[in-house]
């Protein structure tokens, strides 16, 4: 009952695009659920919605002694190879740039109460992330989102992922210019654009606003723009550096600058001209290769631009690649006027020490960003609530979340600090350990990931409660450090660009496997990420407490004054770093240490059976498989409506169903085909019907008869008898769309 | 009413002698060995969030808690999927498994009776803001439901309904139990109390 409420009483609240697009999502449910949709192509369909698999949702769990079936009510249905109907998945939030609302923050507490485990959970991209949500809650919980102006389009699954920037945009003391307006215009320009629906992989972006500093990390992601001011004929000028085949996992690859000094607004049309070269030439079929960092290693950086140049020229004009910048920055504005601007500086231990590492003075005087450390990410839904309130109170809607796993109140007053100190005091949300060794970042792990092999969540609470315990003796050089704990080689933790991080593995001792990290020393956060780490050997995770020690201990006791960990561990070299801990990676005989063969915050013994297939690389299906599915779900929604008895919205449906059916196949030869009506049925009847391609054996021409005579007519006949005929042939034109779309690819194979 | 997630929560008697991870071992256990209802599937770990859901096991009917919302500590279940039953049914069929885990948890080397709750008082929450807004009007239609769910588990019949939190919180109702039977006639569920 609550479904059907909510999506009526959401009418007019959401994006109508949006809109649209969960009602188709909950069609292809409904049709997944009657087997007429094919499993990979529902797992991509939910994929590029954001909603993922979780582990077990294979329906197998080994439970410390055996593996044991799931046994969940729908059988064997399922939403996506070896991934069961009933099994709760994860629900991706996109967040772009970070920025997030008290009241988004309230709709996100009521969804964790209502669907998930009460949690929210902030991801190292900036999202928002759900888990232990049952895959037919997903479309009411989407619509609840797009009520406040939320998404979860294309947060999963082979598409442009959330846009991440420099929390501190606006405000930060370094920066060049404010890069949100920029993230913003790109974030939209991009959401479902039809240059972005056939990549081999995902793709992911970063905005930041200097060189220098951390913020945006662009140096490790698929692309990214770091903001530039330059001088010229005297007048300040703003533009971006474009970098571009970025990117963590396995191999690493570091960004090339593809363009520099790019015009704001060439920015959007040279990152669709990206799109398009990946699009066309990125590898579609091995996706251990497939992320646009092979293609700019492959054909090299001089030519890859040459290709984005080329590819420039040719794009069809788009009023939207300056619309923001003709319409006005709009800057933000602080919630409350400056009254004195003076901090109160009162000596209150706890204050001073949250003050000292949680706080960082505006560039705008009188102002500062308050971090809000979330412990692994995790934030309840009853604190956020109160968290959202303290916004109010304090800062209105400036409030962000972080890469590493935080929330940050901008604007906060000076004179303010103390009494949000207090605020947040009161509802436990004071942690005075933002951006030091304590605030340690982790992936999911094995907790929920289906591809996690260590309890990477595990030991990063441990580190983090074992350095909180012991924060006020820490050395001035450790404190500064950061950790970053990955589940495996995935780094969705950036193990990379620690100085300390750690990924999951295994060894095999004695007939029995143990839960391991390997070690990443000297990683570079600043500068964009500017280097990753060495790996300096595998250590059994119970013992990595001791490696962090060991290692802090021997930073303290070497480094030459001012020497940071990055210098002080490239001196040492991988060979002396990996004698720090070398006799650490000893195996005791099982008897003599069983605690070792567990992992951290989890009693069974360990196994990697649980690892399942991952969905990060989503499915390979193709842009035109993905639109043929999209007119069966409005085809669906042209049956639905004609049971329902209204007529005029089922010969709408159908139309409509046809029209995107033939547009997936006009697509296939005109990548820049036109929305309109006209244009798409007259390419189609070129292409497709004179030349008879579209033709059945034994049908000949009569499928595409429909399409064309409803269109011809121009509007609806809209009687029953009419109406029900033409939903009838929707379908049959849907299929000879498929047929038509096996025969060319029969075709094309054959050629090649 | 058909609510779409319902919770009944019994307080930790001696809330500061529990440590939630304590109970971890024990949870999975409970899972190998099918103690608790429903499909449980795994247990996951939120004690390092304050006030938050604590330790649970996830489940694909149920969910079980030692749940520190409401800067409480108690045992938690939810019923999130599959209802059984009329929703006086449901209710007290969550009282009954949260009494069944604190026995269970009471069983348990280095927990004992710190896993023992109260039975005098009960938090019951709808998780389903649509069909239950936390107002009085949901208090006047749910009040009658909670009445005939709890009678039962008072020597007396005697129980007392409020509403508690605001409006943005999902509705949610504290049942104060007078002379409350013991944990272990709760425990034996609906057919024993009929």
């Amino acid at each position: 009952m609550s479904t059907i409420g909510w999506r009526d009483r959401l009418q007019g609240q959401m994006d109508p695009e949006l809109a649209e697009e969960i009602e188709v999502f909950e069609n292809q449910v409904e049709l997944r659920k009657d087997g007429r949709v094919d499993e990979r192509v529902f797992a991509e369909t939910r994929l590029r919605r954001g909603v993922y698999g979780q582990r077990y949702d294979n329906g197998q769990r080994h439970d410390g002694v055996e593996h044991r079936r799931l046994e969940f009510p729908s059988g064997d249905l399922t939403k996506g190879p070896e991934t069961l109907w009933d099994a709760p998945g994860m629900l991706r939030i996109k967040v772009p740039w970070g920025g997030l609302t008290p009241l988004q923050i309230d709709v996100l507490a009521e969804l964790a109460e209502e669907y998930s485990d009460h949690v929210l959970h902030v991801t190292t991209r900036q999202d928002i992330q759900l888990h232990y949500v049952h895959i037919e809650d997903m479309p009411t919980v989407m619509r609840r989102l797009a009520a406040v102006g939320m998404t979860t389009r294309e947060a999963c699954g082979n598409g442009v992922r959330n846009l991440t920037a420099c929390p501190l945009s606006g405000v930060c003391r370094t920066e060049a210019f404010d890069v949100t307006p920029h993230s913003e215009a790109l974030f939209r320009f991009l959401l479902g654009h039809p240059d972005c629906q056939d990549f081999g992989r995902k793709f992911k972006i970063a905005f930041s606003g200097c060189a220098d500093e951390a913020c945006g990390l662009v140096m490790m992601h698929d692309l990214g723009a770091i903001a530039r001011v330059d001088v010229v004929d005297g007048q300040p000028v703003q533009s971006f550096d474009v970098y571009v085949g970025g990117g963590l996992g396995t191999t690493p690859h570091q960004a090339k600058l593809l363009a520099g000094q790019v015009p704001l607004g060439e920015l959007l049309p040279t990152v669709q001209a990206v799109s398009r070269v990946f699009a066309r030439l990125g590898e579609k079929q091995n996706r251990n290769r497939a992320r646009i960092k092979f293609l700019v290693s492959q054909v090299g950086i001089e030519e890859f631009s040459r290709l984005v140049r080329e590819e420039r020229e040719i794009l069809p004009y788009d009023p939207r690649w300056t619309a923001h910048l003709e319409d006005g920055l709009l800057p933000e504005d602080p919630a409350r006027a400056l009254d004195t601007g003076a901090e109160d500086d009162g000596a209150d231990p706890a204050f001073l020490a949250w003050r000292e590492n949680n706080v960082y003075l505006q560039r705008q005087p009188g102002y500062a960003v308050v971090t809000i450390p979330l412990p692994l990410g995790d934030i309840s839904s009853g604190q956020s609530r109160l968290l959202a309130d303290v916004a109010r109170r304090f800062v209105g809607d400036t409030v962000r979340t972080t890469v590493e796993q935080n929330i940050v109140f901008r604007w906060v007053r000076l004179e303010d600090l103390r009494d949000l100190h207090a605020a947040l005091a009161e509802i436990g949300m004071a942690d005075p350990y933002a951006e030091t060794i304590v605030d340690v970042t982790s992936c999911p792990g094995t907790d929920t990931c289906k591809l996690g092999i260590s309890a990477s969540r595990g030991l990063a609470g441990e580190l983090r409660e074992r350095l909180a315990a012991k924060s006020g003796e820490l050395d001035e050089a450790v404190k500064g450090l950061r950790i970053k704990v990955s589940g495996c080689f995935n780094s969705c933790g950036q193990h990379h660009v620690a100085d300390i991080g750690f990924f999951g593995n295994s060894r095999k001792s004695g007939g029995r496997v143990v839960p391991h990290f390997q070690v990443v020393l000297g990683g570079q956060w600043q500068e964009n990420a500017g280097s990753y780490g060495l790996a300096v050997g595998a250590i059994p995770s119970k013992r990595i407490p001791e490696v962090v020690d060991r290692i802090t201990n021997q930073f303290v006791a070497d480094r030459l004054p001012g020497e940071s960990f990055l210098d002080w561990s490239g001196r040492t070299g991988r060979k002396g770093l990996a004698a720090i801990i070398e006799d650490l990676k000893q195996i005791p005989e099982y008897e003599d240490d069983p605690a070792l063969f567990s992992d951290w915050g989890n009693p069974r013994e360990f196994s990697i059976g649980d690892i399942g297939v991952g969905e990060c690389a989503g499915e390979v299906i193709s842009s035109t498989d993905l639109e043929l599915s999209f007119a069966e779900s409005i085809a669906f929604e042209a049956q639905v409506a004609l049971e329902d008895g209204d007529i005029e919205r089922a010969d709408d449906r159908a139309y409509r169903s046809m029209i995107t059916a033939a547009r997936a196949l006009v697509r296939t030869e005109l990548p820049d085909v036109p929305e309109q009506d006209d244009v798409i049925v007259r390419e189609f009847d070129t292409r497709f019907v004179e030349t008879k391609r579209f033709q059945d054996r034994f049908a000949h021409g009569k499928f595409a008869r429909p399409l064309l005579e409803r269109h011809a007519s121009g509007q609806s006949v809209a009687t029953e008898e009419h109406a029900r005929t033409l939903v009838e042939e929707a379908q049959l034109f849907i299929d000879a769309a498929h047929a038509c779309q096996i025969r060319m690819a029969g075709a094309t194979s054959a050629t090649q | 009413m058909n609510p779409h997630r319902i919770s009944v929560k019994l307080y930790l008697d001696d809330p500061a002698a529990l440590d939630a991870e304590a109970v971890v071992p024990p949870f999975h256990r409970y899972i190998r060995e099918d103690a608790v209802g429903g499909i449980p599937i795994d247990v996951a770990r939120y004690a390092h969030v304050v006030n938050g859901p604590g330790v649970l096991i996830i489940g694909h009917q149920l969910d079980y808690a030692i749940d520190y919302a409401e800067g409480r500590a108690g045992i938690s279940v939810t019923r999130k999927r599959d209802p059984e039953g009329t929703l006086v049914e449901q209710v007290r069929d969550l009282a009954t498994e949260a009494a069944r885990l604190s026995l269970l948890l009471q069983g348990e080397d280095g927990i004992g009776d710190a896993g023992r709750v109260g039975t005098g008082e009960a938090l019951v929450t709808i998780l389903d803001r649509y069909e239950a807004p936390n107002d009085d009007e949901t208090l006047v239609r749910v009040e009658p439901t909670l009445r005939e769910a709890f009678e039962p588990l008072s020597e007396c019949a005697a129980v007392e309904v409020t509403r508690v939190g605001g409006a943005r919180e999902p509705f949610a109702a504290r049942v104060a139990i007078t002379a409350a039977r013991p944990l272990e006639r709760w425990a034996e569920g609906s057919a024993a109390l009929a």
